[in-house]
């Protein structure tokens, strides 16, 4: 059945797909960053040593390092999901990603950001922002 | 004071980077013969990468020292910049409805902003 569909509708929601990874790993990158440099923040380069470190990575590093692959690879299925993806669509997905992180933060106890609404009403007003930078213009 | 600096130059320096990946994307489709090598070490190519590096860098700093529930929403203020540099460096069509988004994200931002303070 699946064959039926139109080719342009079945390589949308491919570039769906791409565009809903990628920011499910945008928001995963910047917890993870996150995590990381406020662990790193408390370090004390000079007095531990670079090369001590190198030895003994803490899993903060391990981290980071988790966190910018993830943050190429989002890059990568962005520009992949744009080929396909109206901007109209794609945008709003990836403000969606402001949410994410939202959550994530005050959910994970690691990071234990404190709830607010304000900041959540400030992130709703972004979202309906940028998709009104974003949305198709009218048709006449 | 330090995290405030280290968040502008971030916006700036990704800003700069989408506006010299447009030149990029631009010299490609003017010239599409350019060779793999050629493409990698274009001019605004080696810029973009840069810049974005900087801006990489930069938010890392940032991240170290802010919550990161404020500090990412917060840089939807791109949006908001690189708007008006598609108006007068790239002469695009913006519409009043994009406006009345920018103004919508200036006060999300603003109320996040606020809030932190």
């Amino acid at each position: 059945m699946n064959k039926l569909k139109s080719a342009p509708a079945a390589k949308h929601n491919v570039g769906l797909g791409y565009a809903l990874t990628s920011v499910v790993l945008v928001s995963a990158a910047q917890l993870l960053m996150k995590w990381a440099m406020s662990n790193l923040a408390a370090y004390d380069f000079i007095d531990t040593g670079l090369i001590r470190l190198a030895e003994h990575p803490p899993p903060y590093l391990f981290a980071l390092a988790c966190g910018l692959i993830c943050y190429a690879a989002s890059m990568l299925l962005w520009v992949k999901a744009l080929r396909t993806l109206a901007l109209s669509k794609a945008y709003p997905l990836l403000s969606l990603s402001y949410g994410l992180v939202y959550l994530g933060a005050i959910i994970i106890p690691a990071l234990n950001e404190p709830f607010s609404w304000l900041k959540m009403t400030g992130i709703l007003l972004i979202y309906f922002g940028i998709s009104l930078i974003f949305k198709k213009p009218a048709k006449r | 004071m330090i995290s405030f600096l280290l968040f502008t130059l971030s916006v700036a320096s990704s800003c700069l980077s989408q506006y010299w990946q447009k030149h990029t994307a631009l010299l490609f489709h003017s010239q599409p013969h350019l060779s793999l090598l050629q493409k990698v070490f274009a001019k605004p190519m080696l810029l973009a990468v840069i810049s974005l590096g900087v801006s990489f860098v930069a938010w890392l700093g940032v991240l170290s020292q802010w919550d990161v529930s404020a500090a990412y929403p917060l840089l939807s203020v791109n949006f908001v910049i690189m708007l008006v540099v598609a108006k007068y460096a790239f002469a695009e069509t913006v519409y009043k409805r994009q406006w009345l988004g920018v103004t919508l994200v200036i006060l999300g931002v603003a109320l996040i902003a606020g809030g932190e303070q």
